[in-house]
């Protein structure tokens, strides 16, 4: 069953120095409880794609067009038929309903998530009570439970304090519990490991996997870092330059890349068990957004490119149950 | 040896009450010694407030350390009876004659460039403030040399920080650290602002120069599979001591401290096959604080393997496990022996 299915989503910036063209197409589903990661690197959209799903883009944002559609019984308006609501033409109004409580959103920095004027228990209360419509005392005890789903413990007195008082590692916890507490069907996780020392990412990736479970939520999953990928994700989408240049299920994508830049971006990951005298890496840089190149957005930098490469835009198409790319020389790159 | 570094401390105090009384002192560097090798790479790597930056600001003196001695061995570095100055007694004289051959590249490039100055000043710079060069052409000359070495073209120089992405500031910042012809460059997180596909091009850059140029590196990181690419050596960090050290190769294929296990099993690797078959080790609690730190061993209350009264009442010392292998760990071969 899909949840969450974005289509031909575009999306425009205008900035001082011109138009950032930064979505240009961009199309993914996710499923019912599964863990889906978008994939790419500084500036290929991702986090785009994410403010877009909750719409909360700065004012220079212009759609041009797509859709972001979201299968949910209590949203729906027509209720006996499960029919979708396109989250990008609801109101302010209605879109109040779903952020928080049908889609949460876990940051990158937990610090920011939080106000550092309040007791951890408040914040999550507030939660509660916005999207459970819970009382006080009820709050309170569910505060305490959401606490102990995220082993912070003892909850009594982890609920007293302050963010300050907390580690990185126990602040993102509390951040999980408030992405928790309205039990919604989708979260969204933006890097949600990046600031936290490989010792404790392993630990909050664990327990995010396992409340995934217990919770029946579906996870998206935000980042740059392949391998918090291979150990969490179900399927994969690579995104490079305002597209999805490739997606597939985990262990397909990793035994058997397709797309020239998954396959350079898996090249370049140091390995920990092979020293090499030079490393591989893709030559170049990502495009500036305001003049990205004609045709296929990676042809500048692909050592597969041929002249139609700079013409049109290669579009998403499956190659094999469920692995799909956006490259006209796939075959040629596969075989070499 | 290039550099050596013996006893090295570093603390803080924490004044507060009345009269600003010293109420406990943060041992962020405790006793750190190690050397690095002309043309050679030496891993630092530890979590974040184990205090690996603490200890690179240290040997550069840009904070005063509170002991222990920095010795860097380059032509006309001496005192007047021919004696290697010890950076970290050193009068700002002395220390003029070993500056320009000490230089560091930092993690974020954004922030260590003024974005109001044109490239070629940003990179003219140490020529400047080391008083090497003060001609203008032939600063300019210099500059160019160093950012063709580092794959940049002559049209940046009058270019401005924000025309460039994040791989080529981080280029920038590799040109000026070696504009002044350094024999030791601390590279501080250097690949760790920038993405995948780019890191692999600065680590083969800063690979290539040191071969040209026979310089000796300071690798600081968090990130073990980069440090695998990068070092000959490695030390193992832990709130302000070195718990293991050795050649690279040796610790990553058999480490012995329970901290270097446990850190080593949590690499994320990108692989899902096989996953399983990894052993992992949890650590239990979090990084103690390294304020006035109980007296043993500072990873006694996570450690899994601790065996006795000894490990929270002595301080383990490195002792030597292999030719060029030591471990500070009282458990040290009794059960590990290969």
């Amino acid at each position: 069953m899909t949840l969450l299915s974005i289509e031909d989503l575009r999306m425009v910036f205008n900035t001082e120095d011109g138009v950032v063209k930064a979505l240009n197409g961009v199309e993914f589903d996710v499923e019912n409880g599964e863990t889906f990661s978008l994939v790419g690197e500084t500036g290929c959209g991702k986090s785009v794609t994410m403010f877009s799903i909750l719409r909360i883009l700065p004012s220079s944002a212009r759609m041009l067009g797509g859709r972001v559609l979201f299968w949910d019984k209590g949203l729906s308006k027509t209720l006996k038929k499960n029919n979708p609501v396109d989250l990008s033409s609801l109101s302010n109004r209605e879109m109040l309903k779903v952020r928080g409580a049908k889609i949460a959103l876990i940051t990158q920095d937990p610090q920011s998530s939080l106000d550092p004027l309040y007791p951890i228990e408040d914040q999550i209360s507030e939660v509660l009570e916005l999207h459970r419509n819970m009382g006080p005392k009820e709050a309170h005890s569910e505060v305490l439970n959401l606490l102990e789903q995220v082993q912070l413990a003892p909850p009594e007195r982890i609920a007293r304090k302050y963010p300050h008082e907390l580690s990185g590692g126990q602040r993102q916890r509390v951040v999980i519990a408030m992405a928790l507490a309205a039990r919604p069907p989708l979260i969204i996780a933006d890097e949600p490991t990046t600031n936290l020392d490989v010792t404790i990412q392993e630990k909050v990736l664990d327990l995010m996997q396992e409340l995934k479970r217990k919770f029946n939520t579906s996870l998206l999953l935000i980042t740059h870092d392949l391998a918090v990928v291979a150990e969490v994700a179900d399927r994969v989408a690579i995104m490079y330059a305002g597209n999805i240049v490739e997606a597939a299920p985990v262990e397909e994508l990793f035994e058997h890349p397709l797309h020239p830049y998954t396959k350079g971006l898996l090249a370049a990951i140091p390995s920990i068990t092979e020293r090499k005298e030079n490393m591989d890496y893709i030559p170049g840089s990502v495009p500036n957004l305001i003049y990205p190149p004609s045709g296929c957005r990676f042809h500048p930098r692909c050592r597969y490119a041929k002249s139609n490469c700079s013409q049109e835009r290669p579009m998403l198409k499956k190659v094999s149950g469920k692995h799909k790319v956006a490259c006209y020389y796939w075959r040629e790159a596969d075989a070499a | 040896m290039l550099l050596e570094v013996q006893d090295l401390k570093k603390y803080f105090p924490i004044r507060g009450g009345l009269g600003s009384r010293t109420l406990a002192m943060v041992k962020a560097v405790d006793g750190v010694s190690f050397s690095v090798g002309e043309g050679k790479t030496i891993g630092i790597v530890g979590e974040s407030g184990c205090g690996k930056t603490t200890l690179a600001r240290t040997i550069l003196r840009l904070i005063e350390p509170n002991g222990g001695s920095i010795l860097l061995d380059v032509d006309g570095g001496h005192g007047k009876n021919g004696e290697k100055i010890d950076i970290a007694k050193a009068s700002s004289k002395e220390m003029g004659k070993v500056r320009k051959n000490m230089q560091m590249v930092f993690q974020d490039p954004q922030s260590s460039l003024d974005p109001r100055m044109k490239i070629k000043r940003s990179v003219a710079e140490p020529l400047e403030l080391l008083s090497l060069v003060r001609d203008r052409k032939l600063q300019e000359r210099k500059v160019l040399e160093v950012l063709e070495e580092v794959g940049l073209k002559p049209e940046h120089l009058e270019r401005y920080p924000h025309e460039f992405s994040g791989g080529q500031k981080q280029r920038i910042g590799v040109a000026r650290a070696i504009i002044s012809d350094p024999k030791l460059i601390i590279l501080d997180e250097p690949t760790s602002a920038v993405d995948v596909s780019v890191q692999a091009q600065i680590i083969n850059l800063l690979k290539r120069i040191q071969r040209e140029r026979r310089m000796g590196y300071i690798f600081i990181t968090h990130d073990l599979s980069v440090v695998y690419q990068m070092a000959d050596e490695i030390a193992v960090m832990y709130l302000g001591k070195i718990v293991e050290c050795g050649d690279a190769e040796e610790v990553f294929k058999t480490p012995m401290h329970p901290y270097t296990r446990a850190l080593f099993s949590a690499i994320p690797i990108p692989e899902v096959k096989g996953r399983e078959s990894r052993p992992r080790i949890v650590l239990g609690g979090r990084v103690p604080s390294p304020i006035d730190p109980p007296p043993g061993c500072r990873f006694v209350e996570r450690c899994y393997e601790r065996h006795d009264k000894m490990c929270s009442e002595k301080t383990p010392e490195l002792v030597k496990v292999k030719p060029n292998h030591y471990v500070a760990c009282f458990k040290r071969g009794s059960t590990w022996e290969e």
